[in-house]
């Protein structure tokens, strides 16, 4: 390769990491402002706390084994998110897509979990208008599931895009940005679990 | 001529060498401790729930679960300083948020559904 084709390769890979660099920085920015949406919600479940005037309770709701297996999920998910990360890092692009399927198969679960919660309660009469607790409970827990499937759709996004040769050790920033995303919404339920499900039977 | 090319060539190739240096993020040991760290974290959390007193303990310790996250999943220990500050601005605000409405929604409330 002569040094003016080297030069003109450098620049386009200079070029091509600045753009992820600025990808990279939007989504900080992003995952900042998120805090504050989470806070309002999280913030607003407390302030109302108790304030129903008829049942169901969230003591006769909630239930903290079934939830907790669910949380152990999406943790495991977050360990299978770094290790695609890690792959890539490396150039094992097959190691990549395996890591990131069994993401989002894992993220799927927590969200099949969510689902058959939602039911569940809808079965015993907790509708989203029923009282304070369904309002803030369903607000918060419901933007979090959301947040769930638009990472599982991101990272599929990543996942097929992979399987077309696209993400390649060079541009592994595509899979670390996904990846910010989605330790974001499991450091959001590190958050949600305990003040929704575990402050509710946890004793003083 | 060559000479005059190469040089940015090398100098373009020391500074994509520096920048991957610094993005190459935590090492497989670091994960493996931040997964342990939350899995356990999570387990004395739910197993604490049935001990009397405990419930103030779980504040401290979701803080911790999630600071863990945010440091060695997210990688932030080892980023720019401009994202370290931009999030935990964020962070700071949810907190405030968090604060400030659990503090004033009970305040003059008569709302009762």
């Amino acid at each position: 390769m002569t040094s003016k084709a080297m030069a003109a390769v450098a620049h386009a890979a200079h070029h091509a990491h600045g753009a992820l660099e600025r990808v990279k920085t939007g989504v900080w920015i992003f995952l900042a402002s998120e805090c504050i949406v989470f806070g309002s919600l999280i913030g607003t479940y407390l302030g109302l706390y108790g304030r129903s005037v008829s049942g169901p309770t969230p003591h006769e709701m909630l239930n903290v084994p079934v939830t907790a297996i669910a949380t152990f999920i999406l943790l495991a998910s977050s360990f299978t998110m770094v290790m695609a990360i890690a792959a890539i890092r490396e150039g094992k692009v097959g190691a990549t897509q395996g890591w990131l399927a069994l993401t989002i198969v894992l993220g799927l679960v927590f969200l099949g979990f969510q689902a058959k919660e939602y039911m569940e309660f809808a079965a015993e009469g907790l509708h989203f208008n029923t009282n304070i607790f369904a309002a803030t409970f369903y607000s918060t827990t419901g933007l979090h599931g959301t947040h769930v499937f638009i990472g599982a759709l991101w990272l599929l996004g990543v996942l097929v895009n992979s399987l077309r040769g696209r993400v390649t050790k060079e541009n592994a920033a595509t899979v670390e940005c996904a990846g910010l995303y989605w330790h974001f919404v499991d450091m959001v339920w590190m958050i949600i679990f305990p003040t929704i499900y575990l402050m509710e039977f946890a004793k003083p | 001529m060559s000479t005059e090319l190469g040089k940015p060539v090398a100098e373009a190739h020391v500074a994509h060498a520096h920048a991957h240096e610094a993005e190459a993020g935590p090492s497989m040991a670091v994960y493996l401790l931040t997964a342990l760290a939350t899995f356990v974290i999570t387990a004395i959390e739910v197993l604490i729930v049935n001990i009397e007193g405990m419930r103030p303990i779980l504040v401290p310790l979701m803080a911790v679960n999630f600071g863990i996250a945010a440091l060695f999943y997210q990688g932030l220990w080892y980023e720019r300083v401009e994202y370290k500050v931009t999030f935990a601005v964020g962070v700071l605000l949810g907190v405030i948020t968090v604060a400030g409405l659990a503090a004033m929604l009970p305040l003059g409330m008569g709302v009762k559904w």
